[in-house]
């Protein structure tokens, strides 16, 4: 551990929007989903990165359940390496994002994933507060093409109950082969999962990098709409 | 009584000063007296003087040699007296730099420099300032105050230095009793004017929150002062920072563990 560990907040006191992705990397992803889902990774990267304020103030943490689940590094010093769930280093901020190479296979234990995704934004937020620095909604995004092999039932509840007194806002997205049924126990019922058509996964990533930029130039609380995509208003109030 | 300072401190060159092949015009100095006390000092060489390099590395080294000295066997026991000490000392600091501009054969301004001067120990806090340093401190409370504020010169941009003729006549003298005139103090922070954008909040001029909170968290975890050291530098030199000033910058940090 670093004497500055938290200095990322003294050189850089920019309200704080963190982004948690949970990304389904089970063996069902393998072969073009997984390729096509890291290109647009790399691609959401190079898109927010183009907007400076942006950059300062979007964090990322990339937790994936292929078999494991793991929060990855997403720093150039440690991309790809397991965090361990530590809330301090599983973010970064845009500037210094840089998207681990994901790989596919095992089951989908996406109930554990989301469960510990939860923690890991609770912690982040404990951390904002210790520094004092201002924060925006948390967003989660959930994207899966299947079905939860654990018990997720407790994990669903959880998200729901926290998206809806403003504790994050939870995106449900599903590709082709998932239960959209059960997705849905996730999402909120005025924010249903969206179903990607194909693999379109690059302009998912557009689509959110074009909606963290907006929250990005607004003031915390502001009401700010989103691109069109199934929703029309996102309150990014924390 | 509580656990001994722990205390970092680092002078850097600016982004600036890098392409004009300039020196650092930064200087501190630091210690923490057998008896407790803590002293420091930090200085920023006028950046059109051509000898304020050496300036503000004098101001610094006489001013604790000074404190050192006088406080060997004794302690101010007052306001009053801690006052008298402070000017004393900030008056025979610039005796000491004038007379070394004049056996070099410069002009005073040759080594315009600013001082920012604190001592603290159980009891006392006190802070000596002229020109743009800036210096405050975060308490057992978790307030933060600051305790030497950015003297703004007759024109923009401009401040004052310590061989200005009117020196004495600028210099500000704080003297607080912990406890009474101030929170009892967990961690102090000083700087020169390289930080003082990232350190100061625009619109309140209070020190900024974010920026501090972290950094005051420094000094009570220090266990290795090499390791702080060279943290430190990495902090003071990295991207993040020089985005926002291509100043020398100069940063001490000091706290008490068991505070």
């Amino acid at each position: 551990m670093s004497y500055f560990d938290q200095a990322e907040f003294a050189d850089n006191p920019e309200p704080r929007c963190p982004v948690v992705l949970c990304l389904d990397t089970s063996g069902s992803m393998k072969g073009d989903p997984i390729a096509q889902l890291n290109e647009a990774l790399t691609q959401f990267a190079a898109e927010l990165k183009g907007d400076s304020l942006a950059s300062l103030r979007v964090e990322v943490a990339v937790v994936t359940f292929g078999g494991a689940v793991r929060a990855l590094g997403v720093h150039a010093d440690d991309s790809g390496e397991d965090t361990g769930f530590d809330s301090a280093r599983a973010f970064t901020t845009v500037d210094l994002f840089s998207p681990p190479e994901l790989k596919a296979g095992g089951g989908t234990p996406m109930g554990d994933a989301v469960r510990k995704s939860l923690e890991l934004l609770r912690g982040r937020k404990e951390i904002y507060k210790n520094n004092d620095l201002d924060y925006f909604r948390p967003w989660m995004f959930l994207i899966t093409d299947g079905k939860p092999t654990d018990s997720w039932e407790s994990a669903a509840e959880q998200a729901r109950l926290e998206d809806a007194r403003k504790g994050l806002l939870f995106f449900g997205i599903g590709v082709e082969g998932a239960e959209m049924e059960t997705l849905a126990k996730f999402t909120p019922e005025n924010r249903p999962p969206m179903k990607l058509r194909g693999l379109a996964f690059g302009e998912l990533f557009q689509w959110l990098s074009r909606s963290l930029s907006a929250v990005a130039h607004s003031k915390v609380g502001d009401q700010i709409p989103l691109p069109p995509v199934g929703w029309a208003e996102v309150d990014t109030s924390s | 009584m509580s656990g001994a300072w722990h205390v970092v401190g680092a002078s850097v060159r600016g982004t600036s000063h890098l392409k004009t092949m300039t020196p650092c015009q930064d200087s501190c100095a630091y210690m923490v007296m057998e008896s407790g006390t803590l002293l420091a000092a930090v200085s920023d060489g006028a950046g059109s003087a051509a000898r304020s390099d050496l300036g503000s590395q004098q101001a610094v080294n006489q001013t604790l040699e000074i404190l050192f000295a006088e406080l060997l066997d004794r302690r101010p026991a007052n306001h009053r007296t801690w006052g008298d000490l402070l000017f004393e000392t900030f008056c025979e600091t610039r005796r000491r730099v004038l007379r070394l501009t004049a056996e070099e054969g410069g002009q005073p301004r040759d080594y315009a420099c600013t001082l920012t001067i604190l001592i603290a120990d159980d009891d006392w806090l006190v802070s000596g300032q002229i020109g743009d340093g800036y210096a405050a401190v975060q308490t057992t409370r978790d307030d933060l105050v600051a305790i030497a504020e950015p003297q703004r010169g007759e024109y923009a941009d401009s401040t004052y230095f310590i061989t200005d003729e009117q020196a004495a006549d600028v210099f500000v003298g704080r003297v607080y009793r912990q406890g009474l005139d101030i929170g009892p103090v967990r961690s102090l922070a000083a700087m020169t004017d390289g930080l003082t954008n990232l350190a100061i909040d625009r619109r309140s001029a209070q020190p900024h929150r974010p920026f501090f909170k972290p950094l005051m968290q420094v000094p009570g975890k220090i266990r290795d002062h090499e390791t702080a050291l060279t943290e430190l530098y990495e902090f003071l030199v990295s991207d993040r920072i020089n985005a926002r000033t291509d100043d020398d910058k100069t940063l001490v940090l000091a706290g008490r563990p068991g505070r």
